[in-house]
């Protein structure tokens, strides 16, 4: 240690250097903040006011994105970080600047009623609304959208444009939650309806009514992840509640867009098959029988790294059940080959799209029915918007 | 003891090491062999999520194919040390004669004729008469015949394997991000590259690809080379000169232009177009199915199928569990 005594002059040099320092560091985050605030009042497209949103007293407001409602004082971001208080006005930090983009095929997200063998371009923003332990896309969603790279300029017209130029017909939002993006999505579905482009959405459905409705005007068809049945689950294992999911669910039902959901078997925490069949009954009550359900087989990531994959057994198990409970179209997914990745004809049973994993081997259907004449849920060429 | 006796125990002693040392060696390559064969059966096996019904079906086929197979074997492997033998001893006496810069005895030549038409028997009755072979065939067919569409398509794109690739054993998973071919992060790092960094390494990095292929896909010829090098080039500028959006709508597009003509995919499409497919596949089947080898691990599998048991439930309020956000008090400070 240096033991050398301080002289006056150097002791009133460092003091005097120390007091300014100080001073001046509230003074440069507020110039900050006001050059920030600035930014996104000059429109750069990278600020895009939210819709879904008051203001309240002291620069104050309150997000209605998700039900979360996050009320956030100037400088603060909502806790799916894509939303900024900027000097009392909510600002969306991902807008047109997306991840990921990239081509996958429609049974990804996962859609399997819905255009089977369509390639679509997949567009992922950072950030997510949800916590969920396992996530197999942390590196994406749990970060700003500023901090994952790369950071792609990608404009809502630029992106259709694109996606046309690609001879694709639909763009899916997918990988992270589009609820994080919402405006994003909006202003891409609305350019894509105009130019005739199909919008799909892979969402946990973790939104306000008001969100979902407003996306269901736009939206084509969406694969949502019901992650489990009882709200301790929700809460411990995504940090999200299940009842706003039910009624978001239910609200796609009601507005007549087609509709798959998704849940992810994860050992020991979910895959109780008295679980399953509460499920189903509920499905089957408030959605119909037709809308497909997809047991995903869970692969050890993120958080849940000390849980083996989900045994092959299980996810029959609760196809078996899901089934028996009168669901008609049960798939597996995340295994492959399987008899779960295929569909089936709910009447004679003929399987007819037969896949290994996301690869369409066979497809029968034609003209959406089977070859004994029944109509199959779904939408299976291009005709527009398809309802359950 | 004597020096020399002592001098003589210790070489004995280093003798026999070495020659225990090199019978353990043969051991362990003859086990690493059998361990190869055993961990791509596994890997297949994996792949192809067999059900309890299926591995019954085939197990039993299997059992019935080889019991036939060891019959007639059988006497064939006790004959086998007995020839050997006589073969070591022949040789010997060949080399005796030879040495002494002798012709060699017409006895010598009809023990040498009499030898290897016993080992050309011996041959046959291993590998099996054509009708041997037909059955064969059908029990093939059989095991065919219980496998979907969907795992013959796995079979047949199947290659053998100790680490098992990524869609094989841990296939693309649904909403999973990142599952480009490994040319698209090449491309992308050759795109942050900046120009002056490029240009110097430019013909390294499309030696290093074009080299790349070859060990994958088996040598080309001069012209085919020179081909590939300029269509690779002619992509990676492609690439650099666009956007990060366009790029990113056209990464897979350019990975697989850059992927160079696999050749054993393109004789097995030949092969599927002549109709010879059918006879590559059960021989596939036999090889993978019908195996000594694949009973063993098939019992085992049956077995760890059927004593399948679920685990409990967790406890929930007793986990960490996820950061969570009530009443609002959720935001995030910068």
């Amino acid at each position: 240690m240096n033991d050398r005594s301080l002289s006056r002059r150097e002791f009133f040099s460092r003091a005097a250097s120390a007091g300014f320092k100080t001073a001046s560091l509230p003074l440069a985050l507020k110039v900050l903040a006001d050059v920030d605030a600035a930014w996104a009042r000059s429109g750069r497209p990278f600020h895009r006011e939210v819709d879904l949103y008051r203001k309240l007293p002291g620069k104050k407001i309150q997000c209605f994105v998700c039900p979360l409602s996050c009320v956030l004082s100037p400088g603060e971001t909502c806790f799916c970080r894509s939303r900024t208080n900027v000097d009392g006005a909510l600002y969306s930090r991902g807008w047109a600047k997306p991840c990921i983009v990239s081509i996958d095929p429609i049974e990804k997200l996962p859609l399997n009623n819905f255009l089977p063998g369509e390639k679509v371009a997949s567009i992922a923003v950072g950030g997510c609304n949800l916590r969920c332990l396992y996530c197999q896309n942390w590196e994406q969603s749990q970060k700003k959208p500023d901090d994952v790279r790369p950071i792609i300029d990608l404009e809502p017209a630029r992106a259709v444009e694109s996606t046309r130029k690609k001879e694709l017909s639909t763009i899916a939002f997918t990988y992270t939650e589009p609820a994080a993006f919402h405006e994003y999505v909006m202003d891409i579905a609305v350019e894509a309806q105009r130019a005739g482009v199909r919008v799909v959405s892979g969402t946990a459905a973790f939104i306000n009514r008001r969100a979902i409705r407003e996306a269901c005007k736009v939206v084509d068809a969406f694969a949502v992840t019901l992650k489990g049945f009882d709200e301790t689950f929700y809460e411990k294992v995504c940090g999200a509640r299940l009842k706003p999911v039910l009624n978001a669910i239910e609200e796609i039902r009601s507005e007549g867009v087609w509709l798959e959901l998704t849940t992810l078997i994860v050992p020991t925490y979910n895959d109780d098959t008295a679980k399953v069949r509460q499920m189903a009954k509920w499905i089957r009550k408030n959605l119909g029988s037709k809308v497909p359900w997809h047991f995903a087989r869970f692969v050890p990531r993120y958080r849940l790294k000390n849980i083996p994959q989900t045994p092959v057994q299980t996810l029959d198990d609760a196809r078996r059940a899901a089934l028996d409970a009168g669901i008609e179209f049960v798939y597996t997914s995340n295994i492959a080959p399987h008899a779960g990745n295929h569909t089936y004809c709910p009447r004679c049973k003929t399987m007819l799209i037969e896949r290994v994993g996301f690869k369409t081997i066979n497809n029968k259907i034609k003209k959406g029915r089977c070859p004994c004449g029944h109509e199959i849920a779904g939408t299976f060429s291009s005709q527009p918007r398809s309802r359950n | 003891m004597s020096c020399t006796g002592f001098c003589l125990l210790i070489a004995l002693l280093v003798g026999s090491g070495e020659a225990t040392e090199t019978m353990t060696l043969e051991a362990c390559y003859q086990e690493i062999s059998a361990l190869r064969a055993d961990i791509n059966l596994l890997n297949l096996y994996n792949g192809l999520n067999l059900t309890t019904k299926q591995i019954d079906a085939i197990l039993k086929e299997a059992r019935s194919v080889n019991r036939k197979a060891g019959a007639k074997q059988g006497p064939v492997a006790k004959e086998e040390p007995k020839t050997t033998l006589r073969e070591k001893e022949l040789l010997e006496d060949l080399r005796r004669h030879l040495v002494k810069n002798k012709d060699v005895p017409s006895t010598l030549r009809a023990r040498y004729d009499n030898l290897r038409r016993e080992r050309h028997q011996a041959q046959v009755k291993r590998t099996g008469t054509v009708g041997d072979r037909k059955r064969l065939a059908q029990s093939a067919a059989k095991v065919e015949a219980l496998l979907t569409e969907a795992q013959l398509e796995v079979l047949r794109t199947y290659k053998p394997c100790l680490i098992p690739p990524r869609d094989l054993r841990d296939p693309v998973r649904v909403g999973q991000s990142g599952s480009d071919t490994h040319y698209a992060p090449l491309i992308e790092r050759v795109r942050s590259l900046p120009d002056f960094a490029y240009e110097a390494h430019r013909e390294k990095i499309i030696a290093g690809i074009v080299e790349a292929a070859e060990k994958h896909n088996g040598k080309m010829d001069d012209e085919a080379r020179t081909d590939y090098a300029e269509r690779v080039s002619e992509i990676l500028e492609e690439a650099r000169a666009m956007d990060e959006a366009e790029f990113q709508f056209n990464k897979q597009d350019l990975a697989r232009k850059i992927e160079s003509e696999d050749r054993i995919e393109t004789i097995k499409e030949q092969l599927a177009a002549s109709g010879l497919a059918r006879f590559e596949r059960q021989g596939q089947i036999a090889r993978f199915f019908l195996t000594p080898r694949a009973i063993p691990i098939l019992e085992k599998r049956l077995k760890l199928q059927k004593a399948f048991a679920r685990g409990g439930k967790v406890d929930l309020d007793g986990i960490e569990g996820a950061e969570n956000c009530r009443d609002g008090k959720c935001s995030i400070d910068e």
